[in-house]
């Protein structure tokens, strides 16, 4: 078993149950998951998003991610004029 | 027959107290449209550019726009327009709320101010009937105190935009306010101190005369679907108001944090965002005219001379400009900050550079206690940045060198002042980074009224949020390189200016508006038959009109810049960490798209093909 650290920047912790800005999402130990199915776990809106980096990467969703990756979702630039 | 607009509008001369009706052909709206871009074609064609700003032949214009005052969403904009006495080049200041809508109402699309008032008065118009009460016991009195004494004495159904002592007293960053406590602000440009000079504290207007439109079934379909796309897309904003951007726009690197100098700063934005007031201080919302979104946010007003009262909540630029400018994570102090500015009339953004540069000229020796009357100018100092807006807006002390906006009270100031004034041709920036979306160096360098986010926001398609497929723009972009700036910055600042013409609010790009939805909808409304080419390219002549009236002031390449700060100070940290935009790059590539010369002069053959003849030198 491992896991993956995501931290949520901006306002998209505000998306989530609990309004948590770091998730640890668990993963078996040779496990690769999406990007994708990232975001779905945590059931942020897509278009919310405008960068997701991997290690300080920047990564398509289809990108898979495994144990000890960190990742950062940034969000779009909502308000603010 | 016109539909849309009256084709007429009211000249005041305020030194003999005499009203003119001035009857404007249909075919200058099918060229210009109206809100500040038939007020640019007015100033343009009938008033010396060399008139300076506070002259009392100098016209201080408000034109509702083309759409305004219909159902098209936030369709609800007035612009001001004029020379700016804060930077002497054009100033247009576009502002919502009731009274663009109410304007329309008198029978005229616009009002011309010229001349000056023997005395202070405010201006009562009602249809066709124009009075001219004393202000004697107005002057003085704040925002808030003003418009209310004025709709007892006047009627609640008049709509007042108005200005504060600062105004008054002529501060160079003075604005132009609407709605009272519920504050909306023509901030920008320093048309307060204009007011002012005519002796003109408040108008106040009334009317039934609403505009025909050709096809009023046709544009309710239209609505019915768009309507609720924009209300669901826009939800944040309905939830937050623009506030709710401050911790995405920190996360993107694009946010100013201690006067332009620093790249991060997450604890203190997700302190002084909206989501953050909504569970603390939020005590309402309320939106401008015909506009589902309603951003606007009520607030109680915890600390300060106010305490106890409700003001208006701060909005994104305002919790910048008291928040990470001056490194304030107070969210009381950030709301009384906003609350004295609009009761005071004074713009928060100039206002918020203003006093982050003086916070800074205080921590490095440049200004001394003795200066400040003993206030103590340091970062995150509540107590004093109330202080100092109140001395900015009474133009009292050190407040009198800062209510000239920064690059005039960088010049008085001395010494090392001027590496902390961060502006263009006089107008302080708005608080996006131009290291964070490179394109905005470009918008920012050339934006007419000097540093202004709001002639292009490119930011917003940059940043993911605003597909640029919805203007016609499909080519590629990374937000901290420079290719294709240039143009993304023209592009997007001509249809930008297509809002100010039409009256129409910059957030329906939440609801990812396109060049298609404002043809129809104009086409509805008037019964003209434009196509999106021919619509933009009313954008294009816009900016070219705006551009023109200053190379008559002698604006060019020379005055298209960034300042120091912006342009060779790397944050280090932060998204935009290492980020330095290519200004020149952007710029060549800027000029050669809009068929400018290298200096940055339209060419008489760009002109002759915009219809802009009259403007070739």
């Amino acid at each position: 078993m491992g896991h993956i650290e995501v931290k949520l920047l901006g306002n998209l912790q505000y998306y989530t149950e609990g309004e948590k800005k770091v998730h640890r999402l668990e993963l078996d130990e040779n496990e690769e998951i999406s990007l994708e199915k990232v975001i779905e776990e945590l059931k942020l809106p897509r278009d919310e998003i405008n960068l997701i980096l991997v290690n300080e990467e920047a990564c398509e969703l289809s990108s898979k991610i495994k144990k000890g990756d960190r990742v950062k979702i940034l969000p779009v630039i909502a308000g603010g004029i | 027959m016109n539909n849309g607009f009256h084709g007429k509008i009211l000249k005041i001369n305020l030194s003999d107290r005499t009203r003119e009706e001035i009857s404007i052909a249909g075919e200058k709206y099918k060229k210009y449209l109206s809100g500040s871009g038939l007020a640019g074609w007015i100033l343009t064609s009938n008033y010396d550019p060399e008139l300076p700003p506070l002259d009392e032949k100098s016209p201080l214009i408000f034109m509702a726009g083309m759409l305004t005052g219909t159902r098209v969403p936030t369709a609800c904009k007035v612009s001001v327009v004029g020379k700016s006495p804060l930077t002497g080049i054009w100033a247009e200041s576009t502002v919502g709320g009731f009274f663009g809508s109410k304007l329309k109402r008198t029978g005229y699309d616009g009002v011309v101010l010229t001349g000056k008032a023997s005395g202070p008065v405010y201006l009562q118009i009602n249809e066709g009937e124009v009075d001219f009460q004393t202000a004697d016991n107005l002057w003085g009195k704040d925002v808030y105190a003003s418009e209310k004494s004025i709709k007892e004495e006047s009627g609640e159904d008049y709509e007042v935009a108005c200005i504060g002592p600062a105004g008054e007293n002529q501060a160079l960053i003075a604005g132009i306010m609407i709605g009272g406590r519920e504050t909306r602000a023509a901030g920008r440009c320093g048309m307060g101190a204009l007011m002012g000079s005519k002796n003109v504290k408040a108008v106040a207007v009334n009317g039934e005369k609403k505009p025909s439109l050709y096809d009023k079934e046709g544009l309710n379909d239209h609505l019915k679907q768009f309507i609720p796309e924009l209300r669901d897309k826009a939800e944040g904003l309905t939830k937050y108001g623009t506030a709710g951007g401050v911790m995405a726009v920190e996360a993107n690197g694009d946010l100013p944090i201690k006067n332009w100098q620093l790249g991060s700063w997450e604890e203190g934005a997700e302190k002084t965002s909206g989501q953050h007031i909504d569970k603390t201080v939020l005590t309402g919302h309320y939106s401008c005219y015909a506009c589902p979104i309603r951003c606007g946010k009520d607030v109680e007003i915890r600390v300060g001379p106010f305490k106890g009262e409700e003001g208006h909540g701060p909005e994104y630029e305002t919790c910048a400009a008291f928040g990470s400018m001056v490194l304030n994570d107070d969210i009381d102090y950030l709301c009384a900050a906003n609350d004295l500015c609009n009761r005071y009339g004074l713009d928060t953004i100039s206002t918020g550079n203003a006093v982050a540069m003086a916070i800074e000229c205080y921590e490095k020796g440049i200004i001394s206690g003795e200066d400040t009357d003993g206030l103590q100018l340091e970062w995150g100092n509540g107590e004093a940045i109330l202080n100092l807006i109140e001395k900015i807006a009474s133009r009292e002390g050190i407040g009198d060198i800062l209510s000239l906006g920064v690059k005039r009270a960088a010049e008085e100031l001395g010494g090392n002042a001027e590496e902390f004034a961060v502006h263009t041709k006089g107008l302080s920036y708005a608080f996006h980074d131009p290291r964070a979306f490179t394109s905005m160096a470009g918008n920012y360098a050339t934006a007419n009224r000097g540093a202004c986010h709001l002639e292009a926001l490119s930011y917003f398609t940059e940043s993911g949020t605003y597909p640029a497929e919805n203007f016609g723009f499909d080519k590629e972009i990374e937000p901290h390189h420079h290719e294709n700036k240039g143009e993304l910055a023209a592009v997007m600042q001509n249809f930008m200016n297509l809002f100010n013409a039409l009256g129409l609010c910059k957030f329906l790009i939440r609801g990812e508006v396109t060049t298609e939805d404002l043809s129809e909808w104009v086409n509805l409304v008037t019964g003209w038959n434009f196509d999106v080419d021919e619509l933009i390219e009313i954008g294009e002549r816009l900016h070219n009109l705006k551009r023109m009236y200053n190379v008559q002031q002698g604006i060019s390449r020379k005055d298209d810049n960034l300042p120091p700060r912006l342009l060779t100070h790397d944050r280090e940290t932060g998204r935009a960490g290492g980020s330095l935009p290519h200004l020149g790059r952007i710029l060549s590539d800027y000029y050669e798209y809009r068929g400018w010369s290298k200096e940055g002069i339209p060419e008489s053959d760009k002109l002759d093909d915009l219809g802009l003849e009259y403007l070739n030198q």
